[in-house]
């Protein structure tokens, strides 16, 4: 049984998803050289933090909801595991979202960058896009990323979950949606897109920002762009935040694999 | 003096930079300057700027010329080893590998030309101590190619700045490692070095070419008052600031009490909202600021070898051996130099900077000759 349960496991102790030697990854076993988890809040501060800038309902249901969550994910011996890595904690209130791409520009940049520089007041936050125009009508869910069905459930209720951002570190942006095939009958499980990443990055605006290690770049692949040369991503520079709406390509024919970027995964609940 | 990068206001700064909008002033500048004085160049920039999200590059090729002789001994010099004086020294004779002459920079000229590239850095050693320099400016084409000298401008006086941009040289790169002159004079083992290079400055402005201030920093300087004063200089003067972080190899192989940390480099990132100072990392032209190995930068060794950053001596082939286009090609699918990563790998990263210079010593044990061949170094790394 532990043999078979050990052959089950989606994540190592790091909370690292294993690849299996099928997915594309930039080294069999992260050197975790680009890290994350200085000094971060805990879950009822980050909560507080997104209060302020979000507007959420019934903060105690959601921390009630968030810890739940935390103990389903312990007693589940596939995906506990994943609870070994770097977690921040986001809350969404009910919302129906047609075009990520317009509520992401109009309305959640504007947010993070209200948390990032009021947090930081001497960093900034920049937004560039490696294209002519705006996102809008540009991002949808990626195929099989579990984040339509994150959607369908946010347009009916108050969502609260984690997020976990170095789930997918190294792996190709096509490998991080191509995985999710294996994982996608886990109930409430994501890849990780921009509402929750940027609502986490709200209430957790130092993230990305350590004073001695570089961080990851945090893809936002649970959507794809209509040009899918471009992904979405967060990225630290120094001590400023930046989002880009960048390329993918290393080369005309080849996509980017790299020890940085990372994929990550959202757990949540209806509260 | 305009910033380096290119920030909103604290109300306006989550609204999205297009990849035009993102340009700076000055940035913007240069452009539409190119697009009068040397179309084929612009027609290069635009064509990069439209298959950048291909994931095309467009790197400087940095010609390292006349087996690196130079007329200073600096502290820092990661050139040291492949000057003809240390080689000397060490073996008794010159380099014995065939140097790369005026055909073979033609043909990499127009190679670089084919593949889209338009900027050649000519350096040494000090570039002005060669005689053949003009024949090589006219061969590489300065109106193909944005033409920059880099010096230590002590031999560059009016009529030297005259003369190189009458022959269309496009910038002059001049370096000053300390404001304080007895700094930099002993840092460069030259007496009157500082003095020269301040005037370089200036005659290189009154002849029209653009300048850049180049300076190394180790670690803790950026927060010195020194650093604050040679800023002020290139504010008044100015002269954008060009900011190298020191590297443990050449000269300062062992020196890793010189390697900047972090913390350096994000004061480095934080001044570049400021001022007009930049490092090879700084974001510019609407690509994120990133360790730029083969994207942004190839030395071109003496003997044609192509070597991915100018502070490494590890190759990625050589040029007058097989075409550039599949040597850059190669360089991005190496695990080291091609991926996407923001840190400088030479200048911060010990697990690179451990296996780079583990394999040049071992190099060294078989033969002075530096940089290592390709497949007895980045071969060894992998691809992706």
């Amino acid at each position: 049984m532990d043999n078979l349960v050990e052959k089950s496991q989606i994540f190592d102790n790091n909370g690292w998803r294993l690849p299996n030697g099928i997915y594309e990854t930039f080294s069999d076993q992260p050197k975790w050289f680009f890290k994350l988890g200085e000094d971060l809040p805990e879950d009822k501060l980050a909560i507080d933090r997104i209060d302020k800038y979000k507007n959420i309902n019934r903060k105690n249901d959601a921390l009630e909801g968030l810890s739940r969550l935390n103990n389903k994910i312990n007693n589940n011996i596939f995906i506990k595991n994943i609870n070994n890595g770097i977690k921040v904690p986001f809350v969404i209130k009910k919302i129906d979202v047609d075009d990520i791409g317009k509520f992401l520009e109009e309305i959640l940049l504007e947010k993070v960058s209200k948390s990032f520089t009021d947090f930081f007041p001497e960093s900034h936050f920049k937004a560039v896009i490696q294209d002519k125009t705006d996102l809008i009508n540009k991002l949808s869910p990626s195929v099989n990323s579990g984040y339509k069905e994150f959607l369908n459930k946010l347009s009916k209720s108050d969502i609260c979950g984690y997020y976990f951002p170095q789930v997918l570190q190294e792996y190709s942006v096509d490998s991080q949606i191509l995985q999710m095939k294996e994982i996608n009958k886990v109930p409430n499980l994501c890849l990780s897109g921009p509402l929750e990443v940027a609502t986490s990055l709200i209430g957790t605006p130092n993230l990305l920002i350590s004073k001695t290690h570089y961080s990851p770049v945090l893809c936002l692949s649970g959507v794809t762009h209509i040009d899918e040369r471009l992904i979405c991503c967060f990225k630290s520079y120094g001590r400023h935040l930046e989002f880009w709406c960048l390329s993918q390509m290393l080369s005309k024919n080849k996509k980017q694999v790299s020890e940085q970027w990372s994929g990550g995964l959202s757990v949540f609940t209806e509260y | 003096m305009e910033a380096s990068v290119k920030v909103l206001s604290k109300e306006d700064s989550h609204k999205i930079l297009s990849k035009d909008a993102s340009l700076t002033n000055e940035e913007d500048r240069k452009r539409k300057d190119q697009s009068q004085k040397r179309p084929r160049v612009h027609q290069k920039i635009q064509n990069y700027f439209e298959n950048m999200i291909d994931g095309a590059i467009s790197p400087i090729l940095r010609l390292k010329i006349n087996r690196s002789a130079c007329n200073m001994k600096c502290e820092h010099c990661c050139e040291e080893p492949y000057m003809t004086r240390d080689l000397i020294k060490k073996t008794g004779k010159k380099d014995p590998r065939r140097q790369m002459d005026l055909e073979d920079y033609r043909k990499l000229s127009e190679e670089a030309d084919e593949l889209g590239l338009f900027r050649f850095v000519i350096t040494g050693g000090e570039a002005l101590l060669d005689r053949n320099l003009e024949d090589l400016i006219k061969v590489l084409d300065p109106y193909k190619h944005l033409i920059i000298l880099d010096t230590n401008g002590f031999y560059f006086n009016e009529e030297k700045a005259k003369w190189f941009a009458g022959l269309g040289g496009y910038k002059v790169q001049i370096s000053l490692d300390s404001w304080y002159a007895e700094e930099h004079d002993a840092f460069r083992n030259t007496k009157g070095a500082h003095e020269r290079a301040l005037n370089a400055f200036k005659v290189a402005k009154e002849a029209g070419s653009e300048v850049l201030l180049s300076t190394c920093l180790v670690r803790d300087r950026v927060f010195t008052k020194e650093f604050q004063l040679l800023c002020d200089f290139c504010e008044t003067e100015a002269i954008p600031l060009y900011v190298t972080l020191a590297k443990p190899v050449g000269s300062a192989r062992g020196h890793e009490e010189w390697v900047c940390t972090k913390e350096d480099v994000d004061q480095l990132k934080f001044l570049e909202d400021k001022k007009n100072i930049f490092t090879h990392m700084t974001p510019n032209y609407g690509q994120p600021g990133k360790c730029i190995t083969v994207k942004g930068i190839n030395t071109v060794n003496h003997d044609g070898e192509i070597v991915p950053c100018p502070y490494m001596d590890l190759s990625i082939g050589n040029v007058t051996k097989e075409p550039l286009k599949d040597i850059l090609d190669r360089g991005m699918r190496n695990k080291w130099l091609g991926p996407y990563r923001d840190e400088c790998i030479i200048g911060e990263n010990f697990d690179f900077i451990k296996f780079h210079n583990e394999t040049v010593e071992k190099h060294l044990k078989e033969t002075p000759y530096l940089p290592v061949p390709y497949e007895k170094g980045f071969a060894l790394n992998g691809s992706v």
